[in-house]
């Protein structure tokens, strides 16, 4: 197996915020994953639920993890019907694999989830999105069904691979981005878009003044990715446009950029590889040498004042000023720092995530924020799902 | 029932929304028996018409005190009987909170009451090049509080999604009448997404008594298509061709030829030879300098199954023609028989043709006629099957064929609603689809805030619940303490 895992047991430590897990199962049925959570649910033993290993720091301190259960050996795509555009796939296959199996056909998966290590269940898990977000939406807008295993050790299935579908509750929306508190995902049903036609990358150096400009051109039909990189020190914006659709489309689209960053006075556009947002989504991810590292969400309209707080907070960010998002890396002295970004971000009509925090600083702050007033359904709806507590206990949003 | 009540009981409920906006006499409440499934109907005790969010919490709170259930209803246009009222229950009907809060046009969201109108909502923004894009066909009647309960759909889904894509936020009223407000005005936020929980329940989660929805801007381009086809088969042929093309079309529907006689017979007459065997209307929409390739496409994808005719609409007048074939075809539909079951299943687009042919099997074998007006872009059938409800037996043919419908459905992949819900019609099919087990988790959500189904009870989940044999090792979802 990749990774250095085998089916079974295997003993390499997960290092992870409040633990070390020195144990970890991973295995290769659906079967026998529904015996190992219902061992640890008789037992009362909670469960570090693992993919890729790619975001695991995205959490609160953990409490009470004996053993890790990795889903990496589920792996494959089985179901693939080119004719409908829909696949089904197992929670431990690579993203890049169902990528490529899906753009052989004419699609493409509408998740842009960073890494190449990730994997499908981690990504539904964590609903994590990247600047393809304008186009692609959120991971929900993909999952058409999903099949689960819940805190009892009982494999179940919601959804459907039908592209439009109200027959029951629409389950798989809560285990999307539950961060494996309620249930292990095992597999999904995915809808594909048409692959585009043309796609084009462009790089961009702006001043800074013109991130309004750099908003409303998200509003054009085939910009489907527009970052704003920009570090604390710099008056240099370097923004990266990604182009997709027909060939009269991104013609036209390009133009009206040019228009609106008045390149033919002076400034330029270069085209760049295919991957560039790739990379700097990948980016986003990597944990590198920041003690900190953000994610803010806020309205569009707010976007930019935040980024300017961030900025003048010495962090440099990486922005989808069409999407809201700010991602912040850096150093700031003290927790206190981070209370008033989210308070700001909040204020801003959003929230702040923080996918990397000083270890010393996790007790006092909940990496994903307060649930308010859904504090009490939050842990009924976690008592009902997973009665012991075993799924990834302490990590998740308001520490259940 | 109602004589076990304390007398006070409505009297109570009559000065929180004040007299004469609570309906407690037979006749008043003759016209709240049901919704738009006629079948079952019951009558309420009372039908109460609150304006604001807390007489909702308080209407719930007397009701709790009273041991009586109570049901939410919108404009009453659903057709599976998710508001219909249930023995020892209270409507509560939300048409009175009908205020658009507020616009935000910058940021393209709206704040609404549940019982502003889907089509008057759109009206309303329209200044601001802006619309909401579920259409579900009773946009004209239906409200924005329906709409989130059942996530209504329409023709337009295919490219816009259903309700469920353009709802950021909702108030709601619980079930024990406290009130919580749930997503925030980006429709993402850390922590469950009780929104997308919520959009879809039917009601049985609480009752909603504000939506934050998305609102989107009006393409700058639209192009109309209207392709007439031999038969059927060969337009949903047609259909699988687009979508393998890569053109994601705003809306792609059909039309059959016994909709088509129906409709050139009525006042919705849109002007298409009765020798048609079916018709496919296809909108495009978007930059207007992308849509002449997108026309090329689609006219390659239907000439290849043999259309001989694509009309492009030149104008307004002609787009709403073409149209009228489909958005008139269920009033059209009302001179073939008394009464008309409007049935709701989904398969995958590849199977719609040879689907299409069973359900043409199974009503003749049931002696039945057949109209199909259906969303073929997203795989949602929409068999009409016209009857009279005063012929018993062929009111036995019509469900007996309504199950082999679904089951056929089922067999090749689908599910038994697309967007018309499961309310009480389906929902003793759902085991078709889902088995104890995946039933189960669905009983945890609703117990979760609904704990003794006191809140629109006996929808959407099968009454009788399995247990499910977990692991021995386990310890039983009733030992958990709640």
């Amino acid at each position: 197996m990749t990774n250095g895992e085998e089916p079974g047991h295997s003993d390499t430590a997960i290092e992870i915020p409040g633990a070390s897990v020195r144990r970890s199962y991973t295995p290769t049925t659906i079967r026998e994953l529904e015996e190992v959570v219902a061992e640890a649910s008789g037992e009362s033993r909670g469960l570090l639920i693992v993919g890729g290993r790619t975001r695991l720091q995205i959490a609160n301190p953990a409490r009470g993890i004996e053993a890790g259960l990795s889903t990496r050996a589920l792996e494959g795509v089985d179901e693939f019907e080119p004719e409908e555009g829909v696949l089904h796939a197992r929670a431990g296959t690579p993203i890049g694999e169902i990528r490529r199996i899906a753009s052989a056909e004419g699609w493409e998966l509408p998740l842009d989830t960073p890494g190449a290590r990730s994997t499908l269940g981690g990504t539904i898990a964590t609903a994590v999105t990247g600047p393809r977000a304008l186009a692609f939406g959120r991971v929900q807008d993909a999952v058409l069904g999903l099949d689960v295993v819940g805190g009892e050790g009982v494999a179940s299935k919601c959804g459907g691979r039908v592209v439009k579908n109200v027959t029951g509750y629409d389950m798989a929306k809560l285990y999307c981005g539950s961060f494996g508190s309620l249930a292990v995902i095992t597999g999904a049903w995915l809808r594909l878009r048409p692959a585009p036609a043309v796609r084009v990358a462009l790089v961009v150096r702006v001043d800074p003044t013109s991130f309004e400009d750099c908003r409303r051109l998200c509003g054009l039909g085939s910009v489907r990715a527009l970052v704003w990189n920009q570090a604390s020190d710099s008056e240099r914006v370097e923004v990266v446009i990604e182009l997709a659709g027909s060939e009269e489309g991104v013609a036209h689209d390009r133009g009206e950029i040019a228009n609106t960053l008045n390149l033919s006075g002076g400034g330029r556009d270069a085209e760049v590889a295919d991957e560039r947002v790739d990379t700097l989504r990948d980016a986003r991810a990597e944990i590198g040498n920041d003690p900190i590292v953000l994610r803010a969400r806020v309205l569009g309209t707010q976007c930019e004042e935040l980024t300017q707080e961030m900025l003048r907070a010495g962090l440099s960010v990486s922005v989808d000023p069409g999407l809201g998002v700010i991602f912040a890396r850096g150093e700031l002295s003290t927790p206190d720092e981070l209370v008033r970004i989210r308070a700001a971000s909040g204020a801003a009509g959003g929230f702040t995530t923080f996918e990397q925090l000083p270890s010393a600083w996790r007790e006092r702050l909940d990496v994903f924020g307060e649930p308010g007033g859904t504090a009490t359904l939050m842990s009924s709806l976690k008592k009902r799902f997973d009665p012991m507590g075993i799924f990834n206990p302490g990590r998740f949003m308001a520490r259940i | 029932m109602k004589s076990e009540l304390p007398p006070s009981f409505i009297d109570r409920l009559a000065e929180i929304v004040g007299p004469e906006n609570c309906l407690s006499r037979s006749g008043e409440l003759f016209a709240y028996e049901c919704d738009g499934l006629t079948i079952d109907p019951h009558q309420a005790l009372a039908v109460l018409l609150p304006e604001t969010t807390d007489q909702v919490s308080r209407i719930v709170r007397v009701c709790r005190e009273s041991d009586v259930s109570f049901v939410p209803r919108g404009a009453g246009t659903g057709l599976s009987g998710g508001a219909h009222p249930t023995e020892n229950s209270v409507l509560i009907e939300c048409s009175r909170m009908n205020r658009i809060v507020e616009v935000d046009e910058a940021n393209r969201l709206a704040v609404v009451q549940p019982g502003v109108v889907n089509a008057e909502l759109s009206k309303a923004i329209a200044h601001l090049d802006l619309f909401y894009a579920p259409d579900p066909s009773s946009q004209q009647a239906c409200t924005i509080g329906g709409n989130v309960a059942e996530n209504s759909g329409g023709p337009h889904t295919l490219k816009y999604g259903t309700t469920t894509n353009h709802i950021l936020a909702l108030e709601m009223v619980l079930p024990d009448g406290s009130v919580e407000r749930f997503g925030n005005r980006l429709g993402e936020g850390p922590g469950f997404d009780w929104v997308g929980a919520i959009v879809g329940s039917e009601g049985t989660l609480g009752i909603v008594t504000e939506a934050t929805v998305r609102l989107t801007p009006i393409p700058e381009g639209v192009e109309t298509l209207l392709a007439i086809f031999d038969d059927v088969v060969a337009a949903c042929r047609a259909v699988g061709r687009v979508i393998r093309s890569g053109v994601v079309p705003a809306a792609m529907e059909i039309v059959d030829k016994r909709t088509i006689e129906a409709v050139e017979a009525s006042v919705y007459a849109a002007g298409i030879p009765t020798s048609a065997g079916a018709v496919l209307i296809v909108e495009l929409d978007g930059n207007p300098v992308c849509l002449s390739g997108e026309i090329a496409a689609i006219d390659a994808a239907c000439r290849a199954e043999g259309c001989q005719t694509i009309e492009r609409a030149r104008d307004e007048e002609e787009r709403t023609r073409f149209w009228r074939a489909r958005k008139g075809a269920f009033g059209a539909m009302g001179r073939l028989a008394p009464d008309l079951y409007v049935h709701d299943a989904v398969v995958p687009r590849v199977h719609l043709p040879e689907i299409l042919a069973t359900v043409g099997e199974i009503c003749d074998r049931y002696r039945l006629k057949l109209a199909n007006v259906f969303h073929a872009g997203d795989g949602n059938l929409h068999p009409n099957i016209c009857f009279d409800k005063r012929d018993a037996d062929e009111l036995e043919r019509v469900t007996r064929a309504g199950e082999e419908i679904l089951e056929a459905c089922v067999a090749v992949g689908g599910v038994i609603t697309g967007e018309h819900g499961v309310g009480i019609e389906k929902r003793d099919y759902m085991h078709l689809v889902f088995d104890d087990a995946d039933l189960e988790p669905m009983y945890r959500l609703r117990d979760t805030f609904n704990p003794d189904g006191a809140c629109n009870p006996g929808k959407i989940i099968p009454t009788t619940r399995f247990c499910v044999e977990s692991n021995p090792k386990a310890r039983g979802y009733d030992a958990v303490p709640l």
